[in-house]
């Protein structure tokens, strides 16, 4: 499979790897050049490109007609959104996941703008677990142990 | 109207006090509280909202639901974007308009349904018609001033000419012929004399081909 990722940050590179590593070609845009040189030099096989991936022409030079995933990854969510709804409406990528950031934001992340995953970030996942934990009742037992 | 306005900088603010002060109803949103500070009056009555401009939460605090008509000119694109697909497909607000800074994405957003003012483009158009200079009276602009209507004074040199003579396809078109005092739609082999004022659509990239035309480039 090809699959683009936009956003080379920790969760971007994480994922670019982890799918290299199963055997997928991998392309990460990022418009910070210096997480992309970083992230070259750390991944020399994976293909990064700089540039924003909010840009239609941009996109196209970084192979998204070819590809056969986009994942939306940026930490902001209005350009992940833009990112999946120009993937799905303008290019046609069969499959898009994207990254939500703030969780008042998950209930854009469907259909409507081209999502067809949506991935909650590592942190906002913390923070739900963190969450649970803090507001979760006492196991009935805990009480006799005391 | 009731009239949300999403980003409160130079042209939110502005155009927050102009309809307020027409007495339409004005809620702005900003995510930088201190902007309706530096920005809007202490007299502006309407709300002042801080947060993203598509928190869903913060919309429906501006009554979204009500809403005549929403502006997104935040100053980032894809806020605008989200914020105004959100007020127009979601909410269905009748009016809705967004900014957008970078010209190659606006084709994009207009493609997908969304009205936009491309600021770029508009400024470069509206400068570029003040710094050339031409003997025609533009009275209507179109999009984002790529087409021009203009009105001409038929000189001289012109009179006896057929309309298909001045006609350049997909560059300029005479739409209209006022001859004492009456107006009509001329075919190709209209015949022009002198007195008469013309009316033509012009791409702003052919104005200075109709400078050279009326003999005054």
């Amino acid at each position: 499979m090809r699959v683009l990722i936009t956003g080379g940050g920790a969760f971007g590179s994480y994922l670019a790897k982890d799918l290299k590593g199963a055997g997928h070609a991998v392309t990460v845009m990022d418009q910070d050049p210096e997480a992309a040189r970083e992230l070259s030099e750390r991944q020399p096989d994976i293909e990064v490109v700089v540039g924003d991936a909010c840009e239609p022409l941009l996109l196209e030079k970084a192979g998204i007609l070819r590809a056969d995933v986009v994942v939306a990854a940026t930490s902001d969510d209005e350009d992940n959104l833009v990112i999946a709804l120009l993937a799905h409406k303008e290019f046609e990528v069969p499959r898009v996941v994207a990254r939500v950031n703030d969780p008042r934001n998950s209930w854009l992340f469907t259909d409507w703008w081209g999502v067809d995953h949506s991935l909650m970030a590592p942190d906002t996942f913390l923070s739900v677990v963190e969450e649970q934990v803090a507001t979760a009742p006492h196991h009935p037992n805990a009480a006799s142990n005391d | 109207m009731n009239v949300i306005i999403a980003g409160c900088g130079r042209v939110g603010s502005s155009l927050a006090e102009t309809l307020a002060a027409e007495g339409h109803t004005v809620a702005v949103i900003d995510k930088d509280g201190g902007a309706f500070i530096r920005r809007l009056s202490d007299r502006f009555p309407g709300k002042r909202l801080k947060g993203a401009a598509f928190d869903k939460e913060l919309l429906e605090e501006a009554e979204i639901e009500l809403a005549d008509a929403f502006v997104a000119v935040t100053s980032g694109d894809n806020s605008n974007i989200v914020a105004a697909r959100i007020a127009s497909e979601y909410y269905k607000v009748p009016k809705v308009v967004a900014r957008i800074y970078d010209p190659r994405r606006a084709d994009i957003y207009r493609r997908l349904g969304i009205p936009t003012v491309a600021t770029v483009e508009w400024t470069v158009g509206k400068v570029r018609s003040l710094l050339v200079k031409h003997e025609f009276e533009e009275e209507a602009s179109y999009g984002n001033g790529e087409v021009a209507l203009v009105r001409v004074s038929l000189p001289a040199r012109l009179e006896g000419r057929k309309v298909g003579d001045l006609t350049v396809p997909g560059e300029i078109a005479i739409v209209a012929i006022t001859r004492k005092g009456r107006s009509f739609v001329p075919g190709e082999g209209s015949i022009l004399s002198r007195g008469d004022v013309i009316r033509l659509t012009v791409s702003r990239d052919s104005m200075n081909r109709l400078n050279a035309f009326l003999g005054m480039g």
